[in-house]
């Protein structure tokens, strides 16, 4: 054989490139034919399922078309919009999570002896299952849980509150459980996209005679705007499609619905009887909807800031 | 180096106590977990927030005793490492496909595979859960081996292709003129070279798998399946008012992914950096 | 890498080998499934083969040489799914427990309707049966026979030691809203919380609240309601108990943390002396009677006004039944062993291992010298002597207005909802449920 330097790469066209051609095509396409198969299997076929039977009333058993019933149900339902309220109310723990992940970016950024230690320690909490973290947060806001007994030796009795009691409250735990367990992923998200700038940008400012507040907001900032909003948007899309664990932990929705969201309202209502799993169907659907809707327009966000 | 030297002592001391002060603050609800599971009940009826007089072990001693803690422990073990297993059998070709075999299709069809990534898992969990009811396999392990592998293909085949795209496509051509074969490619150059990808999709799957609830409980309701994720949730309804005794089987709960977390984190935060780089 | 791809594959293979494996077993053996704990709090401590139920299986087994395979499900409000999966796949168990009134209903096609395997005579050994015949019409298919272990009668209990300090004298026990007023606010003089409630579940608006209801309206209110002939808005009795429901927390006579404590913890906070009363089922009289002992007293809950029509009225009933699916393949020996449940040697012995909670067994045939501890008695005479009784209420209703009901229960009681817009969302619910 002759040596690879010499060698050369058949090309794709002519009678043996046609061949190869065929030959790539068939083996990339018993390569992903594993994958296709169990996507189509047990993804996009239930996917569909859910959207069909959305359009019944079905008790798991018997089937009835009831066309967009439910559709219109959940529209005119008050309570439908309480959850998307709810999830919102969720999402606007991200501009915290953003300013506190910058925050200790900053910090981290000079990479000061033992940064690696402060990382992990940062990201540790997102490791834990959401359930561990809800029940940590419900015991230690309950009525006679440690965070009322703080308030209660330092005299601020008028914070002594059955926290978990009233709808505000409630979802106030639950934010704040969102930030701890998700701040560490900007933390390390951020980081790394701090450290991708090329630091050839600073020393230009510090040229031109920037302060540290211009340096921070003009230059470091809009760099890592790709980054922020690739973080903005995986977070938004777990608070709707992911906090099932959490909610289920700390409130299980309540009181009432005040701190449920559209999806742990499919959860609710996916085994009751008297036909509401076509109803939680189209739940599931409107779910579907929104997420899609958000990707799609942050996709459209990113490609036009990229520009 | 320079920038380092450059700072002023003070500043330099001034960030590392703020860092503290944050690591502090992100410790403590942890270390609250940690300081009480070492108190009676009685102690915390009395005061919730402060020490343990004494350093027991009962608390440990009632977990272990009053659940099947080892039985929990390995189904968990054993439903992470098979679902990890089926995802890579079917994610590594498919990824090898996309990242080095040009097709006009390859792309539309990774798209395609990509945004499923954002199918919420509700939307195809009561259709699964008939599904399974109606083919017999609803309280068994196999139904969550494909619920949960069917979620992380999408991610995986992502991470994987970026990750095999990495390799230099000379040396898959090489390999392929000295005669070797699809299998023998995929594990002499492939695996090879894209084995940090690879084990980075382990542990974050691994990790999402092990701390997985929803589906977990839905899917199987025989005590003998039960992962220590379910277990835990049904624990604030038992003990209710036997706080150190919940704070302590959480405590037990959290520690493998903690051990897990603590030995593998550069994998995760590659894994993390990788998809913001995309 | 060779050696890590081989071992993913075997640990797969494995694994999927070990699910196909350990396959259905086959052959000649009953399946029963059992919602909740094996059996009563005797039975805890003791090794699995001394409870009731594994001894009643080998007796039955001596007897008729028929297995019988138990299996026991803790997790009681999943159990409907589990049962209704079960049924879809046809893999399900041959006799089961089952919740009585909606549940039961909705899973009517997977139980047998007993009526041609029982005689009349057999039949009219037990009470309260037509509460398991489909939709409580007389003329029903049968679905279940009352389960023995857990028949349930709403009472309330108080701690006689907090009473005493108090000063609430034996004629001042509560019967009605007026009488149990004054005593709430005697308690809250000396510093002590009158009644434990844990609503996170919403359970105690059926505990408490449509009991009241139920004093003044009797059975049928209620079925008016549900069968469309009247709304929650327009029956003022039930407007006038939700209204005195919701003061038991805006008065004071409540612990301040109802919304975020759950059942069990409510009964702790009774069971522990931390609280003065408690209204819930009779299976608080094991954990009571444990943590108090003699400071332990049971008595009927109140009446909605002193002259209420149904004053003195016995809520409860038997809330879990035994069935038999379906899709069993040995219908005659599921029955043989239903039977054999239910008779009045069982019965006896099932009371007599410790199982003394169910003092108001639908039982006609057990003696009442068989129950040993004083509460039981006490069941059985209210029981026998009750002028009028009624079935659990939240049972009668269809299941999403029982989830309403328990959904909004902590709303009302916190007063986070005017008695007038919960009325007005348990309407806008049972609108569109109604039984025919």
């Amino acid at each position: 054989m002759e040596p690879s330097a010499t060698r050369v790469i058949s090309p794709t066209h002519g009678p043996s490139g046609r061949r190869r051609l065929r030959h790539d095509n068939l083996t990339a396409f018993l390569s992903v034919l594993p994958m296709i198969a169990f996507i189509l299997a047990i993804t996009v076929y239930p996917t569909l399922n859910a959207l069909f039977h959305s359009f019944t009333k079905w008790d798991g058993i018997h089937v009835e078309f009831i066309g967009l019933d439910n559709y219109a149900q959940i529209a005119k339902d008050p309570r439908f919009w309480q959850l998307l309220l709810n999830t919102l109310i969720y999402v606007s723990t991200v501009p915290v999570q953003i300013l506190i992940a910058l925050f200790i970016m900053v910090l981290l950024y000079e990479k000061l002896p033992g940064w690696r230690f402060f990382r992990s320690l940062f990201y540790l909490p997102n490791v834990l299952s959401p359930i561990i973290i809800g029940l940590i947060f419900r015991q230690a806001f309950m009525w006679e849980g440690p965070i009322n007994a703080f308030f209660k030796a330092n005299h601020l009795n008028w914070l002594v509150l059955d926290w978990l009691s009233k709808g505000p409250t409630a979802m106030g735990v639950i934010l704040i459980a969102i930030i701890w367990n998700n701040f560490g992923y900007g933390v390390v998200l951020f980081l790394a996209g701090a450290t991708m700038i090329d630091p050839c940008v600073f020393e230009a400012a510090l040229l031109d005679g920037a302060n540290w507040f211009q340096k921070t907001f003009r230059i470091f900032l809009p760099l890592l705007g790709r980054v922020i909003a690739f973080f903005s948007v995986t977070t938004i899309i777990w608070i709707f499609t992911g906090l099932f664990g959490l909610i289920f932990a700390i409130t299980k929705g309540g009181p009432g619905y005040d701190t449920t969201t559209l999806e742990y309202m499919i959860y609710l209502n996916a085994f009751k009887a008297g036909g509401k799993m076509g109803y939680a169907c189209a739940l599931a659907v409107y779910l579907f909807v929104i997420t899609f809707g958000i990707s799609r327009i942050s996709m459209l966000v990113t490609d036009r800031s990229d520009r | 180096m320079r920038k380092i030297q450059n700072m002023k002592r003070r500043t330099k001391s001034l960030l590392v106590l703020l860092l503290t002060l944050v690591a502090v603050t992100t410790l403590l609800p942890m270390a609250y977990m940690l300081i009480s599971s070492f108190r009676t009940m009685t102690e915390y009826i009395y005061s919730p927030l402060g020490f343990p007089s004494r350093f027991r072990l009962d608390n440990f001693i009632s977990i272990a005793s009053g659940y099947p803690l080892l039985r929990n422990f390995s189904n968990s073990l054993i439903l992470s490492l098979v679902s990890l297993g089926l995802s890579l059998l079917v994610s590594v070709p498919a990824a090898y496909a996309f990242a080095h075999i040009p097709t006009r299709w390859g792309s539309t069809l990774y798209v395609a595979t990509i945004s499923l990534m954002m199918v919420p898992i509700m939307v195809t969990l009561i259709p699964r859960y008939i599904i399974f009811s109606k083919i017999g396999i609803l309280d068994s392990r196999l139904s969550l081996y494909l619920s949960y592998t069917a979620g992380a293909l999408p991610y995986t085949v992502f991470l994987l292709t970026v990750g095999f795209k990495a390799v230099p496509k000379e040396l898959v051509e090489s390999a392929k003129i000295d005669g070797a074969g699809y299998a023998q490619v995929v594990f002499n150059v492939i695996i090879p070279m894209g084995r940090a990808t690879i084990i980075t999709a382990c542990i974050l799957n691994f990790v999402s798998f092990w701390n997985e609830l929803v589906q977990a409980m839905m899917f199987t309701s025989n005590e003998k399946l039960k992962t220590i994720t379910v277990l835990v949730s049904t624990m604030g309804g038992r003990y209710v008012s036997n706080m150190p005794l919940i704070l302590t089987g959480l405590l037990i709960a959290s520690i493998p992914m903690i051990v897990v977390y603590v030995f593998f984190q550069r994998y995760i935060v590659e894994g993390i950096t990788m998809g913001a780089s995309k | 890498m060779k050696r890590l791809s081989g071992l993913v594959l075997v640990l797969f293979l494995g694994g999927t080998l070990a699910v196909f494996g350990s396959g259905k077993k086959e052959g000649n053996t009953l399946k029963y499934w059992m919602i909740g704990n094996p059996t009563t709090e005797a039975d805890q401590g003791k090794p699995a083969d001394q409870w009731y139920v594994n001894q009643a299986v080998k007796r039955f087994e001596a007897k008729t040489g028929i297995k019988v395979e138990v299996s026991i499900f803790p997790d009681q409000s999943a159990f409907a799914d589990k049962f209704k999966a079960a049924g879809i796949a046809r893999n399900g168990p041959d006799v089961s427990g089952i919740w009585g009134g909606s549940v039961m209903f909705d899973n009517k096609d997977f139980i047998l309707p007993l009526d041609p395997y029982f005689t009349a005579d057999e039949l009219s050994q037990i009470a309260s049966i037509n509460a398991f015949r489909y939709n409580y019409k007389p003329d029903g298919p049968l679905l279940g026979i009352p389960n023995a272990v857990s028949n349930d009668s709403l009472m309330l209990f108080y701690n006689k030691e907090i009473f005493r300090q108090a000063g609430i004298s034996d004629a001042e026990i509560p019967t009605d809203v007026n009488s149990l007023a004054a005593a709430c606010e005697k308690i809250k003089k000396i510093g002590v919380t009158p009644i434990a409630v844990g609503d996170q579940e919403g359970y105690y608006s059926a505990f408490m609240m449509l009991p009241l209801y139920a004093s003044a309206s009797g059975a049928q209110g209620i079925r008016d309601i549900v069968e469309g002939r009247n709304t929650f808005a327009q029956d003022a009795d039930f407007v006038a108990a939700a209204r005195v429901y919701q003061q038991m927390y805006s008065l004071g006579y409540t612990n301040p943390d109802v919304v975020s404590l759950n059942d069990s913890a409510g009964q702790t906070l009774f069971a522990s002396g931390k609280a003065a009363m408690i209204v819930t089922g009779q299976w608080m009289i094991a954990a009571g009677y444990q943590l108090l002992g003699d400071k332990l007293g049971m008595t009927k809950w109140i009446a909605l006004r002193p002259d209420a029509k149904y004053k003195g009225l016995m809520v409860g009933g038997p809330s879990q039944a035994a069935c038999v699916t379906s899709y069993t393949k040995n219908p005659e020996q599921a029955i043989q062993f239903l039977k054999f449940l239910m008779s009045k040697e069982e019965l006896v012995q099932c009371i007599t291992v410790g199982n003394n909670s169910a003092g108001s067994t639908p039982f006609k045939v057990v003696p009442p010298d068989t129950f040993k501890d004083p509460f039981s008695r006490m069941l059985v005479d209210f029981n026998k002597n009750a002028p009028f009784s009624v079935f659990w209420l939240d049972n009668q209703l269809p299941q999403e207005v029982a989830t309403e009901l328990y959904r909004m229960s902590p709303l009302l009681l916190s007063s986070a909802l005017t008695v007038d817009q919960y009325v007005a969302k348990m309407d806008e619910v049972m609108k569109r449920n109604i039984l025919k």
